[in-house]
């Protein structure tokens, strides 16, 4: 049986890290990484070599957008899926995140049912 | 008896002759002294009548038309004040000289002469080349000695020059005191013609500078590289107005451009300054308003829904029935914050100033089979059917699908959920007067009376009559009647308590004209 697939997730609401950490792992069966700010995710991501990253946009510091594009620097990170998580939900948002080169844009909130099988999807391309 | 050696008699016939022929020869001389008398009076009133014509021809521009008003005779000032030859004018009706917007004062005059009446005013003329000349006229009826009309003699005074300066002097005075930059350019050279007071102490320029600076050398424009094709466009097109959004100083101003032309004078460029800062600055609050409504609303939201979600779904144990219950209360209270939500942005989003929705010949029989298509489903949740109740083909309004179809769609959903299971809502649309009606009916309880006059208001919530609790944000009929708004179009209703509700769209019909018009400017773009 393969090893379960590693979710890097970055989000600094503590009580949405806890939602997605119960949905990924116990709904999902996946390993998750969580960092509360992209600065500290970029720093610890190689090694962890995540399957996909989960990444709020809007957070203090460095912000989604700012994280995505120093992530895609790292070794081995060129090609990762990674998954915008936004509360922003117009239309040219969505447009300007998948301009960066993002997997998929999921907007808050979300259903902790089923952002597992969305993550599987995205992985299986 | 004497012989005095002559006839006395004869004497006396020869005297008597001569005595007449004195009396014939004074009444003679006197005839002629008084001839000569009435000659030089004459001459005299004649040297003093060519005197005023004269006087009159050197000063004004007279014509002499007959009852009917064609003219008879001009004097050569008039030819050359007006650029016409005697031949283009003779004959002709005196009417036919007016500008369009004074062709009724010809009829005025015609009328009021023919009563014997003068009239004087203002009128104003074609010249030859089509310029307009204004002229100060006083027109006097002339009748013979039974009181007959028998011609009418104008006299003008061009005042022309007066009446432009005079108007002249009140635009620039205007000009002057405006407190935003006015600006007036020649568009071939580019050279300024014109700054208001305002504008010159802005560019800290006199108006003697004037002569020799261009529009470039100031900042009312984005670009020196966008105000060369912008003027041209303006010049070619024929368009009145451009508007160009300007930083400057560190705030926001639009630069509006307009092109104007007055006969006799070359095309020029007027630039209207407008400081658009404090707007820009409110539009921007608001879009921060509605960031912050969105992320600061919607970031609780998730870890809510998400909680409730995963407890909802079993994720970390079983639950008890009574926790179940209120597990559903809570999840269907966070859904409907969200859509409250949703609907709020949506509505912002609409009205804001910028929204743009792209346009297209719409077919409202298609728009209606796919309204009912996709809200099959929704329909038969709440048992209810929609049904076409008859929408003529071929019927066209200017309009984005999309968002015509979301207005069909807040009607449906609200007629449906007021309607009585079991029971019908009907669609369809008829055309008349140039405009196409969509409607959507319901046999509901009806709209009650006082929810009618803020119906279209946001937070309306209305119609909870019966047994019937509905759901609803309130918002739903807002963002119809925005929607409806953008379509340069109206909503309206009508209710009968017990019987149903009624709401109809109106909006401006598309001829065949306008849908080849559309779809070939659609193409051009």
């Amino acid at each position: 049986m393969s090893e379960s697939p590693t979710i890097m997730h970055v989000e600094d609401e503590p009580d949405i890290r806890e939602i997605a950490k119960m949905s990924l792992e116990m709904v999902g069966g996946f390993n998750v990484v969580q960092f509360s700010n992209g600065a500290e995710a970029v720093a610890q991501a190689a090694q962890h070599d995540p399957d996909l990253i989960l990444l709020d946009v809007m957070m203090p510091g460095m912000d989604g957008e700012e994280t995505f594009i120093e992530l895609r620097k790292l070794d081995g990170f060129a090609d990762k899926p990674i998954v915008f998580m936004t509360a922003k939900a117009s239309q040219a948002d969505n447009t300007k995140l998948l301009s960066l080169g993002a997997a998929e844009v999921i907007f808050k909130p979300f259903d902790p049912m089923a952002l597992p099988d969305q993550l599987r999807a995205i992985m299986a391309r | 008896m004497f012989d005095l050696g002559f006839d006395i008699k004869l004497v006396a016939e020869h005297a008597l002759l001569g005595f007449s022929m004195l009396v014939i020869f004074l009444a003679y001389y006197r005839g002629r002294q008084s001839l000569r008398l009435r000659e030089k009076l004459l001459r005299g009133q004649q040297l003093e009548l060519a005197f005023q014509e004269q006087a009159l021809n050197e000063h004004a521009l007279v014509t002499v038309t007959d009852t009917d008003g064609i003219l008879q005779d001009v004097n050569q000032r008039f030819l050359d004040t007006f650029g016409y030859k005697r031949e283009e004018v003779i004959g002709k009706p005196h009417r036919a000289f007016y500008t369009e917007h004074d062709a009724v004062k010809s009829d005025e005059i015609k009328e009021m002469t023919a009563n014997g009446e003068i009239w004087s005013g203002i009128t104003q003329l074609n010249h030859a080349s089509g310029d307009v000349v204004f002229t100060q006229c006083t027109v006097v009826p002339m009748m013979d000695e039974n009181g007959r009309h028998i011609k009418n003699i104008s006299l003008r005074t061009d005042v022309t020059e007066n009446r432009q300066s005079e108007v002249q002097r009140l635009m620039t005075a205007a000009f002057d005191n405006m407190h935003t930059a006015v600006c007036v350019y020649d568009p071939k050279t580019f050279h300024i013609c014109y700054m208001n007071d305002y504008a010159l102490t802005e560019q800290g320029w006199t108006s003697a500078d004037l002569g020799q600076k261009t529009i470039w050398e100031t900042d009312y424009s984005p670009n020196p590289d966008l105000l060369g094709p912008v003027t041209k466009d303006l010049m070619v097109s024929g368009r009145s107005t451009v508007v160009l959004k300007t930083p400057r100083n560190g705030r926001e101003y639009e630069a509006q451009l307009f092109s104007i032309s007055a006969s006799g004078f070359s095309p020029r460029i007027l630039v209207i300054m407008h400081d658009i800062s404090d707007r820009v600055l409110a539009e921007r609050k608001r879009q921060e308003l509605v960031s912050v409504i969105t992320h600061e609303l919607r970031t609780p939201l998730t870890s809510i829904k998400g909680a409730v979600g995963l407890i909802g779904a079993g994720a970390v144990g079983p639950m008890s029935v009574k926790a179940r219950s209120l597990i559903d209360i809570a999840e269907k209270n966070s859904e409907r914050m969200l859509i409250l939500i949703r609907d709020l942005l949506e509505l912002e989003r609409i009205n804001q100033k910028g929204f743009e929705m792209e346009m297209a010949p719409v077919n409202v029989a298609n728009l209606v089979d796919e309204a009912i298509t996709a809200h099959r489903g929704y329909g038969l949740e709440l048992d209810i059917e929609f049904v076409n109740a008859g929408t003529p083909q071929d019927l066209f309004v200017s309009g984005n699908a999309d968002r015509l179809m979301q207005v069909l769609a807040n009607l449906m959903s609200n007629a449906a959920k007021f309607s009585e299971a079991g029971s019908n809502v009907e669609l369809g649309a008829w055309a008349e007067d140039g405009e196409v009606t969509l409607f959507v009916r319901d046999h509901g309880p009806g709209i009650p009376e006082e929810s009618r006059e803020t119906l279209f208001d946001r937070f309306t919530q209305t119609r909870n009559v019966g047994n019937k609790k509905v759901d609803s944000t309130g918002l739903g009929l807002s963002i119809v009647k925005s929607l409806v708004d953008r379509h340069h179009g109206t909503i309206d209703f009508a209710t009968e308590t017990g019987e149903g509700t009624t709401f109809m769209v109106h909006l401006p019909m598309m001829s065949p004209k306008d849908i080849e018009a559309m779809n070939a400017a659609a193409k051009v773009a």
